[in-house]
């Protein structure tokens, strides 16, 4: 049965499962920016267990989340294909020329597929790389190696890990700011309650590109 | 110095305590490339994305309420 005929005006987006893992890497991030970024701005504290720990539960939930997409979704509503991310730039232009358009998106605008793809790249960068340096310190679990890596090899994981966290930094303000938006904001009441109205549905998706199952 | 911190330090012998051991991580001496990159300018280079945040924040704000002004004075819907 499609999402029309819905009884509840409600069609399901996201899952309990993938709320549940959006709030987790959203909290780990978060501290973990803080704790990485604090001390620059003249915060003393002892930052490292905090951050080493909170990159362990990142490392976890995006674990868990690698395997729940590959297993249990569908990868295609977070690809786009160059025909898609044409016609979605055309559309976001047709006002400027006073024109509308009849574009609609499936499960996630080309903005949000593009989103994701950068924030992946570059929170896997700093997990492999945080992990990679977590060798350099001790913990209940191991003992430290510093020389588990050359000094030159060294350099690069600091200096991709730095630069991958700075450009984050930018795109959670901005992830942040858009979640504020009001023509977006049922996207953040998804990602609290899990589903949308009928009528942002159809309003908003186009249901040819989007099937989805009754909530 | 609180224990994990002495193990950060273990990795240069050249930090020093409070802010200087972030800033010596990310300056790390091994690497010509990255120390040129980040050498000195770590409160700097934090500010500037941060900032360059604020002004993409603004500037689709601004350009979005633009659009939307634009839509009602041709007769759009709210």
């Amino acid at each position: 049965m499609a999402a029309i005929d819905n009884p509840a005006g409600r069609v399901l987006r996201h899952r309990l499962a993938d709320r549940l893992f959006h709030w987790v890497t959203a909290a780990a991030t978060l501290v973990l920016l803080f704790t990485g970024f604090l001390p620059v701005f003249d915060v003393e504290f002892d930052w490292v267990t905090t951050h080493w720990i909170s990159g362990l539960v990142l490392t976890a939930a995006v674990a868990f989340h690698l395997v729940r997409s590959l297993g249990w979704q569908r990868l295609a509503d977070m690809w786009a294909w160059p025909g898609e991310i044409l016609a979605a730039i055309r559309a976001s232009l047709a006002p400027l020329s006073g024109q509308s358009s009849s574009y609609r998106p499936g499960k996630y605008s080309v903005a949000q597929v593009l989103f994701h793809f950068a924030g992946a790249i570059l929170i896997l960068a700093t997990i492999v790389t945080g992990l990679i340096m977590l060798k350099g310190i001790d913990s209940p679990f191991w003992e430290r190696d510093p020389y588990f890596v050359s000094e030159s090899t060294r350099g690069w994981l600091f200096v991709i890990h730095g630069l991958a966290a700075l450009v984050l930094v930018t795109m959670i303000m901005l992830h942040i700011y858009f979640a504020f938006r009001p023509e977006k904001m049922y996207f953040t009441r998804s990602m609290i309650l899990g589903w949308i109205t009928r009528q942002e549905y159809l309003d908003k998706h186009d249901p040819g590109k989007w099937k989805e199952p009754l909530n | 110095l609180p224990p994990a911190t002495t193990q950060f330090l273990f990795i240069s012998n050249e930090m020093q305590a409070g802010q200087e051991q972030h800033v010596d991580i990310l300056n790390t001496r091994s690497n010509a490339w990255g120390q040129q990159v980040l050498e000195g300018v770590n409160l700097e280079l934090v500010s500037l994305f941060v900032v360059a945040g604020i002004v993409l924040i603004v500037g689709h704000a601004l350009v979005a309420a633009w659009l939307h002004r634009r839509r009602l004075k041709n007769g759009g819907d709210r």
